[in-house]
Parts: C-alpha cells; sequence; structure tokens
C-alpha cells in the first residue's frame, strides 16, 4: 500500500482520497479506521452497509468469530476483530469489560457488585452485562476506586 | 442475530473439590481438637454424648465418612448459590446468608440423622441455635454493609466519570 501526504497551508481542510483497484478486506479496513475519527463505525445488517454514530453504541460483543454492534434498537455486525475496535474506540469511552465485550462508559446506568468480584452492569436499555473479575478490577481502577 | 443477555463464569471441578475438601479438614480439625480439650475433663462421658467421640481418642470411620458426606453437602450448596446457575438472584448479601443458612439446615439434618447430639434434647438444639442464627444475622449484616457501600462508592464514581466525558 502506498501512503503520500500533501501537506499545504492552502489546503482548505483535511482531506482523505484513497485510490485502490478494488474495494478489498484491506481497504474496508482501512476506511472503518478513518471513519472512527469521525465518530462513526462502519458495520453491517443483512448485507446493507450503515455508517453508524459513536454515541449510539452501547457495546460490542465478540462471538464465534464475529464482532457484534448493539445499539438500543438494533444489533449490526462489524468485519473488524474486538481488539482492533478496542484500540479504535478507547478514545471514544469504549473499554473491554470481559474477554469478549467492549462497552461504552456513557450508556452505563448503574454498577452492582456481584459474586467474586465480579460487577455486573446495567446498560441504559436495561440489558445487563457481567464485567469478569480482572476487567471489574481495572473498571474500579479506571472509576478511582482501587 | 442470535442476543446474549449475560456471561456466565464458568465455575470448575476443582473450585468444588477445594470447597469440599477445606470443609472436610475443618471438620475433622475442630473435632480432633474439641475431643483433645475435652477428655482430660469428660472421659468416657464423650461416647454416650455424641456419636463423633464414639470412639475415644480418635475419630471414627464412620464420623469420618459422615463428614465428608457432610462437605460434598456443603460443596453442593455452595455451588447452588455461588455458581450463577440454579440460583440468580441479584444481592450479595442475600446469597451468602440463604447459603449459610441452608448448610445451617444440612447440619441439623445431618446431627439428627448421624446422632451428633441427643436429638430429643432441648438443651442441645437450643445451643445450635445460639451458635447458628448469629452466624446467619452478622454474615448478612457484613454482606449488606458491604455490598451498600460498594454499589454506592461505584454509582458516585460512575456519574463524575461520566460527566467528566461530557
Amino acid at each position: 500500500m502506498k501512503i503520500s501526504f500533501d501537506i499545504n497551508p492552502e489546503n482548505p481542510e483535511t482531506e482523505i482520497h484513497v485510490t485502490c483497484p478494488a474495494l478489498t478486506p484491506e481497504v474496508e479496513k482501512l476506511m472503518s479506521m478513518i471513519r472512527v475519527l469521525d465518530s462513526k463505525l462502519t458495520v453491517k445488517k443483512d448485507g446493507e452497509v450503515f455508517l453508524l454514530d459513536l454515541g449510539e453504541i452501547l457495546y460490542l460483543e465478540a462471538m464465534e468469530r464475529k464482532c457484534f454492534v448493539y445499539t438500543a434498537n438494533a444489533v449490526y455486525e462489524s468485519e473488524a476483530r474486538l481488539y482492533e475496535l478496542e484500540q479504535q474506540l478507547s478514545a471514544s469511552g469504549f473499554f473491554r469489560v470481559s474477554k469478549s465485550t467492549l462497552l461504552c462508559l456513557k450508556h452505563i446506568k448503574s454498577l452492582r457488585t456481584d459474586l467474586n468480584r465480579r460487577i455486573r452492569i446495567t446498560m441504559n436499555n436495561g440489558e445487563q452485562i457481567i464485567a469478569s473479575r480482572m476487567y471489574a478490577d481495572e473498571l474500579r481502577e479506571r472509576l478511582g476506586i482501587k | 442475530m442470535e442476543k446474549r443477555t449475560g456471561i456466565i463464569d464458568k465455575k470448575s471441578i476443582s473450585d468444588f473439590a477445594y470447597c469440599v475438601c477445606l470443609a472436610f479438614t475443618m471438620q475433622c480439625v475442630v473435632a480432633t481438637i474439641v475431643m483433645f480439650i475435652t477428655s482430660p475433663f469428660t472421659a468416657e462421658e464423650q461416647s454416650r454424648v455424641s456419636s463423633i467421640y464414639a470412639t475415644p481418642g480418635f475419630l471414627s470411620k464412620e464420623t469420618i465418612l459422615q463428614f465428608l458426606i457432610v462437605a460434598l453437602v456443603t460443596g453442593v450448596i455452595r455451588h447452588i448459590f455461588m455458581s450463577d446457575r440454579i440460583v440468580k438472584i441479584r444481592s450479595v448479601a442475600a446469597r451468602i446468608t440463604l447459603m449459610f443458612a441452608s448448610i445451617i439446615a444440612a447440619l441439623a439434618v445431618a446431627v439428627w440423622r448421624f446422632g451428633w447430639f441427643r436429638a430429643g434434647s432441648v438443651a442441645a438444639w437450643l445451643g445450635f441455635c445460639v451458635g447458628a442464627i448469629p452466624c446467619i444475622a452478622v454474615s448478612f449484616f457484613m454482606a449488606y454493609k458491604t455490598e451498600s457501600k460498594q454499589n454506592a462508592q461505584m454509582n458516585e464514581a460512575l456519574r463524575k466519570k461520566q460527566e467528566e466525558k461530557e
């Protein structure tokens, strides 16, 4: 992949122009990463591609080699791996709560201690997610209570 | 697309084995210590009071087997209340209290079934209750206070963090 920059003070705004022979998975991934900077995530649902606002995402879950993106009303699928999404979304308030789940801090309604030092997380839509022991400790640290 | 609404940590067999071994060892150690402490004062009277001390000087095979049965039952009760598979009560304090109450009920059955003390003796049962009830009450109180404090602390920290992000 060739990467070139045209840094010129006369350019009115930052513009990304991708030139490619076909829309390969690699190019799709690149586009997805660029869109995260624009607070958007490329997802699919029933074969259709959507640009999802990061603010709408409650949590993401990896299951059977697929990554599902949950909003209040729908479930989408992402081409990216969970660890890639974790890297891309960490600056937007997303963090890991278990080996397979990433969630958005601003959509948490309440937290409750659970057995074995785990944390039961209630999301704004009423769904409950368990933060496993290791990640629960990280969450406590993140909240400044450890 | 199937939506999953919870992740349950799997309890391993080793956890169950650890719980059973711990309960079994505790019973053997406590019974042996009690036997050694009280035997100089009670002599052969011990064997009349409890089947645990039927053989002066050491625990009989029957008693050890009974302790093992009780330890297994304790392990099963712990699994029922703590594994998140059978009992799904959200409050940790409630779970701990119910678990202790169930273990004490199982112990009462063991006392009656194995003749650990005379089943007809009101004083003995009263002593058992005097030991058991405060144990349940204290465990509930401690668990409830700790849980409430931790929940309040976490939710306050969460609100602050969410405000910071906004």
